[in-house]
Order: C-alpha cells, then structure tokens, then sequence
C-alpha cells in the first residue's frame, strides 16, 4: 500500500504547510491553519517527515503523528532565532509530545 | 572570509561542532546536536568523519575530505557566526592542521577540544600523526577535556597546560564508585567535582555530550565553572535516562529540564 503526504513544502521549505494526506484507498485528511510570516523556513520538510517517522515508530496512526508533526515544525518555526542572511533554521521546541 | 557578527539582541548561542558522525545515533555529531539543541543553542556541524558504528563498535571510517571540512566551516561561520566551538573526532593529521589553521584566525571565540583518540568501544580512533596535530589545537583550545587514558596520550596534565589551555581531567575511567572531574587553569588554578559514579554500560557518547554542553554554556556567556557544572548535570541526567538500546555500551537518553 502506498501512502503519500503532499506537505506542500519543498527542501528550502517554500510553499503551504497546509498540503491534503491522500491514502492509497483514498482517504483524504486536511489541516490548514494560518500561514506563519517567516524567513527562516529551512528544514521544514525535512522536520516535518522525520517528525512523522517518529510517531509512526512509536505506534501512532498517520493522522496523529502528521497532527504532532505539524505542531512540532509550527512551533519551531515560531521559535526561529533568526540567524544568516538568508532563510535561516528553525528554533527547537522542547514541549510537543 | 571573516564570520559573521553576533546581531545586537540575538538569544541564541551558535555553537560549531567539528566532529566525527556516529551511525548509531549515541555519540558525535548526533550527541552534540541534541546537547546544543537541549540546551538552548544553534548547533551546526564540520562533520570530519563517517562512521558506521552501534553500541558494540566502529565498523568503518570514511574521512570527510579536507577541503569539504574546510567549506563546511566556511559556509556556517560567514552566514551563521559562530560562539563557540567544539571539537571532536577529527580523523586524520592533514585534517586536524588544517582545522587549527582555520581556527586561528577566529580570535575571542571559545574552543572546547574533546581530543578524541581511544572510543569507548577500544577502537584506536586516531593515530600518532593526529596525536601530533593535536598539539596545535591545544595552542587554541580554550579548554582540553580528555579522560584518563587521552591524558596520559597527551603526555599527562603538565604537557597539557604547556599550551596554555584549561584542562578538565575527566575521572569516569578510574576506578571506585566516587569519580572526580578536575579542572585546572593555565594558572595552576584547580576546581574538582566530584560524584558517586552511575552504575550503567549506556556509556556511549558521555565525552561527546559533556564537551558540546560545555561549548553551549561559554557561547551563551557562562564561565568555564558554571559552564562544566551545568554539563555535568546534563551528562549525569542523561545516563540516568538511557534508553538501554543495543547489545554494547549503549546511547545515553535525552533530559529536558537542565537548562
């Protein structure tokens, strides 16, 4: 069975972090929320994903760990330092479990 | 290239990690980035070194090239800035001058030298040339921190401070159930901790995580003392935590409340 997430997040973490999860059987799950006005978006793909993984690894469903994935990169993306020139990491939330 | 300057305001400390990667997620890079992450700071790495590596060893090295290490540096230092520094796993002679020619020429920043040659595992992780190198990243170290063993690698306590370095002697590979940490100034100057040791094989990463703990505190301002007793504390609550993953020395886990 192939399950896709279309985060609509690319590497250097442009576009919606709002994307529909579209299950192999067609199920389709969404969250959307306010987009958060930042730079430093770099990582947010990759946060997003190995977030996921570890809820799946610890025996969520995909709609749980996606919902504390997406929770997680928001809260990190409000937690952002601020650092380079360019589009800079995002902060490290210690409270989302 | 100069690095790039602190803004006025910033809360973060962007802490340097230039080190060895560990497979197995217990030391190296990945304890440094989550100690730095833990305890409030940036963290970005010069990653020298691929290890294949679990709890029961060092399966293979591959060695970052020289001018990668070089770039990584490079790349973080001139957007990001850097803090502080930490130094790990180098992995070949050429490499550690080449670091400690780069490092010279970042004055005021702190550097924190974990001269890492003997893993907990027994692996010799450096040869006699690189102990050689060594020698120059000493001349830039803010502080040294072997154990027992890399101590007496280095020529012992007195060839340590020759440079002009701090010295903190870490005690966990002596024996009896009380350890002592002792640091020691350039000046002679002593201060010693000391704690019931914590009966546990989840050892892995201890040297990783207290050196990149101390590099956090002296980016965010601490001195070396405050600095080395809030990395104790992490270490020690992190062996506490250790998951017991592996048939080896095992990764230590992930405290949350020492800040």
């Amino acid at each position: 069975m192939s399950v896709e997430l279309i985060a609509g997040v690319d590497e250097a973490g442009r576009g919606p972090l709002a994307g529909p999860v579209v299950a192999a059987d067609g199920e389709a799950t969404a969250w959307s929320d306010a987009r958060i006005e930042t730079r430093s978006t770099h990582g947010t793909g990759c946060t997003l994903a190995s977030a996921i993984a570890t809820g799946l690894g610890q025996g969520m469903d995909l709609p749980e760990s996606i919902a504390r994935a997406r929770a997680y990169v928001r809260a990190a993306l409000e937690l952002a330092p601020g650092l380079g020139a360019g589009h800079g990491p995002m902060g490290g939330p210690r409270d989302v479990r | 290239m100069e690095f790039a300057t602190k803004p006025a305001g910033m809360p973060v400390a962007r802490i340097l990690i230039i080190a060895g990667s560990d497979s197995g997620g217990g030391a190296g890079i990945q304890a440094d980035i989550r100690t730095v992450t833990m305890l409030g700071g940036h963290a970005m790495t010069a990653i020298t070194a691929i290890t294949a590596q679990n709890t029961l060893g060092v399966q293979a090295v591959h060695a970052v090239p020289v001018e990668v290490v070089l770039a990584q540096i490079e790349s973080v230092g001139s957007d990001i800035g850097v803090d502080a520094v930490k130094i790990g796993m180098i992995g070949s002679a050429v490499t550690a001058a080449a670091v400690a020619e780069r490092l010279a020429r970042l004055p005021g920043v702190p550097i924190v030298f974990d001269p890492v040659m003997v893993a907990t595992s027994g692996s010799v992780l450096a040869d006699e040339a690189t102990v050689a190198a060594f020698r120059m990243l000493m001349d830039l170290a803010t502080l040294v921190t072997p154990n027992l063993p890399e101590l007496a690698a280095l020529g012992g306590q007195a060839a340590v401070l020759a440079h002009g370095c701090a010295l903190l002697a870490k005690g966990g590979h002596g024996e009896g159930a009380m350890l002592t940490d002792r640091l020691v100034t350039a000046d002679g100057e002593a201060t010693a901790w000391s704690d019931a040791r914590i009966e546990t094989r989840h050892t892995h990463g201890t040297g990783c995580t207290l050196a990149s703990a101390i590099a956090t505190g002296l980016g965010q301002g601490m001195d070396l003392p405050e600095s080395i007793a809030r990395a104790r504390a992490y270490v020690r609550d992190a062996l506490e935590l250790a998951p017991g993953l592996g048939a080896g020395h095992g990764p230590m886990g992930v405290p949350r409340d020492v800040r």
